[in-house]
């Protein structure tokens, strides 16, 4: 069995939210404030046992709608004759997954036995944690306070929380309700305490915690594993290990009193003892000292120490915050281990160990987070100590160490709209055209592409320029990415529609209403193509925007690429995905529009560009208002030149601004792959020196440019 | 048939029968197999349980105590209790009718009780199949008290009352579809009884199978003690769950089956058999004197005879049949811890009140003549719990105190936990004011509480007693002749019906005859073991260890005495 579903009712930032788990490994991500922390407070409420259930007035949904209960109905009594209450339910479901003939597990069928909401064709078992103001006179004494609230028009909001904190909450009760929550039928302890709710809050101070022998976890676990030897020796029969336990431990009775018979000896009772016989203590009989000391006790002189080599060793304390907490979790999970076994009473043991960990990146390098991560896995999928574990975290090395389907993602939209979602679920797999999507995320989701996951805004481009000069390009406008938590995800290439079905939400359809409800924008060349009929097999080949219907007698155009194209009839009037692009036969790449925009830029030219200096003295014959055929003359490529004088357009401006565009990007098209990212970053630099200027030149920003910045900032 | 004696282990995975004869120390064995099992069972991980199921709170309490610190790997409950549950309560919510709605409102349901007919549910069920010309109200009282379910040649469940003449209600027959409209009006309220809990286990595992699957992972093994007395509707549920892989052990003597009445089938528990059913029989009687075995031996219709373990030859059981009170008293005196055991249920309020008063069920008599039931709830549920508190019984006395309780005066509900309050105000009330109450009548002491309840409490529950043929009988009973009509379930004091001494064992023992015809059942057993009239003298006598005596009211011809002498009965006769 599993915890498959939480639903939360007014608690802290949910007002009404369902949230589904996996079997496995759950890893809740959102941002700062999504309620992450709550989420797995909910969890705790219901099966941490340790857990204070006593809540209070911050523990309730902040945006009630009070105004509801100061309601009356037409006979002028209140509409609700109670306050608000929290509830929280809990489901969970018998697993289906890999077993065919699903069996049952024993020990989960006990332990839900009476929570159960549904019996086939599998299981569903409901908890519900309660928190209200029980019926009674304590309601009576409440509609009265409200009703004089309301003759004194006390009415607001403020009003309302400041009685129920003055005299309600801590009136307040709180109670497990197993099976349909409407019949208040109360759990039994006994049975949720066999859930072991294991939780690892974000600020540990392992220090603190751990590390001495006297700390009580510690000492559980010291004790468990002692002996533990003889007991997985399997050469040994039951009765041969209790022999030999037995002799262990009387080497030790004998050898730790010889220990303390040793220091009783070196200490010099005579003048201690001298008092009580002087103040007459010693009528009742001769006082002295003795001691024995067990297993037990001596657990209290051990500390833990790091033995980096040999005979350097370290207290734990020493040792780096990292890897102290990688010690706290084994040594919680050794603990798991021991509240699992034969060691605790049958009727104690725990029989659903859950995991709960806060940020397990706190102070871990993204390679150990990794290893942590695997280890985790391994852990539910083997050694099953762990049954269902339940992370929260910010780091994107996280997210790409998980499954996609192990991914839940809390996201704020704004501050009453909450939307849950699944970035595994979105995916048809009856689909084909989903399942190569979801491969291809799988494969492509590492953790600089997580960054989408956590982000509160997306703007995808194709390359590396892009991703480079959009913050830049922001700064123009007089605005910064960072502040609007947008990032900007390089898809390297044109693969956006894979990644965008994360994001296409529809509440209405299975799949996509479990697609992240976010902002996003896509930055997408127009890349327009021509096909030439004339030769034998035609292709649609890549051309400038002023070639775009020059021989419409040979020739085939398309102002847009295909890939645009489709993305603009599936996205065109999407409600949160836009696809910006220059979509009027005039665009061509990135490059080329920041050049047609910006002709008299020379600060566009970084060093590691080709022809710089033909483009200098394009740019100078521009600046100087040559002609167009002035112009001509100074450009070295026939291509361009043939294609310009073929040109069907009419504007020698615009020609001439497309000249410098097109042998622009020519140029930079010319240079390495490493020269394009050099390139991209001398120019980034560029551009930020001349914007920390003031903008002398007056460069400007593509419009489409600023139509994706406008939507995200 | 594997001979064993009390101290024997048997194999633990296979289902078993063990036929027991009485102080064969069958109690005794099952707490050994029990805690054999505990200790070597592979079948039992840390979260199933081991079921132990007995007829009588009474002897769960006794079979609880006797397993000690067993944590809660064996539980011990009354087969009632053991199907409401783990069965009814946690699965009623798979029952719904054909518009979907629960067949027993939920939301109100705790727990089972005794089939007690409410007034206002008769007349609505009366009105609902037009039936309101049948005006003998009290013989369809007693119709309706009869109820209950059996399983039809096809396996299906039939309502009708046990004893099937009942249907007809002067010259009217009531057809069998009526009654269950009747019960569904008290599901409808949360209230089922102890005959419904079986109906609905049944019918819960019947269409829900899986269910079974969850009690047996729950309970790997399920031991049922006074078998004998098991129905055909609880032998059906026993051999679906063993079915379903739980190891099932029953014990019992068909010699003891005494249930008749409330539908028990002796057969059952002879023709009771299930795959690798391992038959055993426990020999010997531990408990009394051979002088008592012997006269044990002599009723026992399959003549098989005990063996005395404890060897003392006994005193040989004396039959009085002077002045009742006389005998009891002289007897109280000789013997401190004297258990007077008599078959009716008026002949144990006359000595436990020291009278010879023959007041016929007061109870039913009073809900017949009052339209009331709310009254008549109070009356009952408050004198009752008294008694059990009394009896030391304050888990009952409060839950049955606190079904009395509803709403206030002004409408609002009363939570639980007030109503517990109430009980007890009003249980500690009682008690406090029994030896004033008891030469009250119906009416003075009803209506003080009643005042007193709405004054200081401001619950009115019921009205208060002002006219009619109730009044007249509340002023001509009193507070003492209600409680001398109480039947306590679970009686634990040292005057009780047979019945209810059932599985018990006392040093000293007094059996009362009703009549001196009764003598017959002892002295013609044979004659009489259709019913089970013989059966019930046998297991009144079979409690006594160390002496046993018997009275009759009557003095006891020649020809009688020396027949009862053939048994080894003496005469006793009372030295002033």
């Amino acid at each position: 069995m599993y915890i498959s579903k939480i639903e939360i009712h007014n608690f802290r930032n949910f007002k009404n939210s369902t949230i589904e788990f996996n079997e496995g490994i759950n890893c809740i991500i959102g941002h700062n404030n999504a309620g992450k922390t709550n989420l797995l407070k909910a969890l705790s409420l219901i099966f941490n046992c340790n857990e204070n259930r006593k809540l209070s007035i911050d523990d309730f949904y902040k945006k009630i709608d009070t105004t509801v209960y100061f309601e009356k109905e037409a006979t002028g009594e209140l509409k609700r004759q109670a306050p608000p209450k929290i509830r929280i339910s809990a489901f969970i479901t018998q697993s289906t997954g890999d077993k065919i003939d699903n069996e049952i597990v024993p020990d989960d069928n006990n332990t839900v036995y009476d929570w159960r909401i549904q019996t086939t064709p599998h299981y569903i078992a409901q908890l519900t944690f309660e928190c209200f103001l029980p019926d009674g006179e304590d309601t009576k004494e409440y509609s009265e306070c409200i009703n004089k609230l309301i003759s004194e028009s006390n009415t607001t909001q403020t009003d309302f929380w400041a009685l129920i904190k003055r005299k309600f909450i801590f009136k307040y009760i709180s109670r497990i309700y197993c099976g349909n929550p409407a019949l208040k039928n109360r759990a039994d302890s006994d049975d949720l305490n066999r859930f072991d709710f294991q939780f690892l809050n974000a600020i540990r101070d392992v220090e603190k915690e751990l590390f001495t022998g006297k700390n009580t976890l510690l000492k559980d676990v010291l004790r468990y594993f002692l002996d533990n030897s003889i007991d997985i020796n399997t050469s040994l029969s039951d009765i041969q290990k209790n022999d030999e336990k037995n002799h262990v431990h009387s080497i030790f009775e004998q050898k730790s009193s010889d220990l303390i018979a040793h220091l009783k000896q070196r200490i010099n009772t005579e003048p201690i003892l001298k008092y009580s016989k002087d103040v007459g203590a010693s009528l009742g009989g001769e006082p002295n000292f003795e001691g024995e000391v067990d297993e037990i006790e001596m657990f209290s002189t051990l500390r833990l120490i790091i033995e980096k080599e040999l005979n350097i060793k370290l207290p734990a304390t020493h040792n780096g915050l990292g890897y102290n907490n990688l010690i706290y979790i084994s040594i919680l999970l050794s603990k798991m281990q021991m509240s699992r076994s034969n060691y605790v009473s049958d009727d104690e043991k725990k029989i659903f160990p859950m995991l709960v960990i806060e940020e397990p990146e706190a102070h871990l390098h993204p390679s150990m987070q990794y290893k942590f991560l695997k280890f985790l896995k391994d852990n539910l999928k083997t050694k099953k100590e762990v049954r269902q574990v339940f992370i929260t975290t910010h780091s994107t090395h996280i997210t790409a160490a998980v499954e996609l389907d192990e991914i839940i993602c809390l996201n704020m939209i704004n501050s009453d709209e909450f939307n849950i979602a699944y970035p595994g679920k979105v995916f048809d797999l009856t689909n084909e055209t989903d399942k190569k999507s979801k491969a291809y995320v799988k494969r492509f989701l590492d953790a600089t592409k997580s960054d989408m996951l956590f982000a509160q805004k997306v703007i995808f481009v194709e390359g590396i320029a892009e991703q480079l000069l959009i913050h830049c390009l922001a700064n123009y406008m007089g605005k910064s990415l960072e502040d609007f938590h947008v990032a900007v995800i390089n898809v390297n290439g044109r693969y956006f529609n894979h990644f965008l079905k994360l994001f296409d939400y529809l509440d209405t359809d299975p799949f996509k209403k479990n697609a992240i409800k976010r902002k996003v924008v896509c930055i997408t060349d127009a890349d327009p193509t021509q096909k030439d009929n004339t030769k034998p097999e035609p292709k649609f080949k890549k051309c400038y925007p002023f070639e775009l219907d020059a021989d419409l007698v040979n020739f085939e155009y398309k102002k847009l690429s295909e890939i645009l194209n489709s993305l603009l009839v599936e996205f065109g009037s999407h409600a949160l995905i836009k696809i910006e692009s220059r979509t009027d036969g005039k665009g061509k790449t990135f490059e080329y529009e920041l050049a047609q925009k910006n002709p008299t830029i020379e600060i566009l030219l970084s060093d590691n560009i080709a022809n710089k200096a033909e483009l200098k003295d394009l740019i100078k014959a521009y600046k100087d208002n040559k002609t167009l055929s002035e112009m001509l003359v100074l450009l070295k490529s026939a291509t361009i030149k043939n294609a310009i004088i073929n040109s069907v357009w009419t504007n020698d401006l615009e020609k001439k601004a497309a000249i410098i565009a097109a042998r622009y990007l020519q140029s930079i098209e010319n240079t390495s792959d490493s020269g394009k990212g050099e390139h991209a970053l001398n120019l980034d630099i560029n551009l930020r020196e001349n914007f920390q200027k003031g903008n002398p030149i007056g460069f400007e920003v593509p419009d489409y440019v600023i139509n994706t910045i406008n939507y995200v900032c | 048939m594997i001979e064993i004696n009390s101290n024997s282990l048997i194999e633990i995975d296979k289902p078993f029968k063990v036929f027991a004869g009485p102080g064969a120390g069958k109690t005794f064995w099952l707490i050994n197999h029990t805690k054999n099992v505990l200790r070597n069972s592979k079948k039992l991980s840390s979260t199933a349980k081991i079921a132990c199921i007995t007829y009588t709170n009474i002897g769960v309490d006794e079979i609880q105590k006797r397993l000690e610190n067993n944590g809660d790997r064996v539980y011990v409950s009354t087969i009632h209790n053991f199907l409401y549950k783990f069965i009814v309560k946690p699965y009623a919510f798979l029952l719904k009718d054909n518009e979907g709605n629960y067949i027993i409102n939920l939301k109100n349901l705790d727990g089972h009780d005794e089939h007690i007919p409410n007034n206002k549910f008769i007349f609505k069920w009366k009105s609902l199949n037009n039936i309101g010309y049948i005006k003998e109200d009290e013989r369809i009282y007693e119709c309706l008290q009869n109820l209950d379910w059996s399983l039809n040649e096809t396996n299906e469940l039939d309502l009708n009352p046990r004893d099937i003449w009942r249907k007809k209600v002067g010259k009217y027959s009531i057809k069998s579809d009526y009654f269950y409209s009747y019960k569904q009006l008290y599901w409808h309220n949360g209230q089922i009884h102890h005959e419904d809990v079986l109906y609905f286990s049944y019918r819960i595992i019947t269409e829900h199978p899986e269910i079974i699957k969850f009690i047996h992972l729950k309970f790997p093994y399920i031991f049922i003690d006074e078998f004998q007395d098991t129905n055909p509707l609880q032998t059906q549920i026993i051999k679906k769950i063993a079915n379903s892989g739980t190891i099932i052990g029953v014990i019992g003597d068909s010699e003891q089956s005494i249930y008749k009445f409330q539908g028990a089938k002796r057969q059952d528990f002879l023709d009771f058999d299930l795959p690798n059913l391992e038959i055993y029989q426990i020999n010997g009687n531990r408990r009394s004197t051979k002088a008592i075995i012997k006269l044990l031996d002599n009723l026992r219709n399959d003549k098989i005879a005990q063996t005395s373990i404890r060897q003392i030859e006994g005193v040989s059981p004396t039959i009085y049949s002077d002045n009742r009170l006389q005998v009891i008293q002289k007897l109280q005196i000789s013997h401190p811890d004297l258990v007077i055991l008599s078959r009716k249920n008026e002949t144990v309020g006359q000595i436990k009140n020291s009278n010879n008063r023959v007041l016929g069920d007061l109870w039913t008599i009073s809900r017949n003549l009052d339209s009331n039931f709310d009254r008549q709830r109070l009356l009952y549920n408050a004198i009752y719990a008294a008694e059990l508190c009394l009896l030391g019984n304050y888990k009952d006395a409060a839950r049955i105190a606190s079904k009395i309780f509803y709403k206030f005066s002004n409408g609002n509900k009363i939570n639980d936990t007030k109503k517990k309050e109430l009980a007890i105000s009003i249980i500690d009330y009682l008690i406090s004011h029994k030896n004033n109450n008891l030469s009250k009548t119906i009416l003075e002491f009803h209506n003080t509480l009643f005042e007193n309840l709405s004054r200081n409490y401001q619950v009115t529950v019921g009205a208060k007693i002002s006219k009619g043929a109730f009044k007249d009988f509340a002023q001509e009973k009193t507070y003492a002749n209600l409680v001398q009509s109480l039947r306590i379930k679970d009686d634990t004091s040292n005057i009780k019906t047979i019945h209810k001494a059932k599985g018990a064992e006392f040093n000293n023992v007094l059996v009362v005859f009703d009549s001196s015809d009764e003598l017959k059942y002892i002295l013609e057993s044979q004659k009489h073991q259709i019913d089970d009239d013989s059966r019930i003298y046998y297991v009144a006598f079979s409690r006594a260890r160390d002496n046993l005596f018997l009275h009759v009211n009557e003095p006891i011809s020649i020809e009688n005495m020396n027949k009862l002498m053939l048994f080894g009965i003496k005469e006793g006769i009372l030295t002033k």
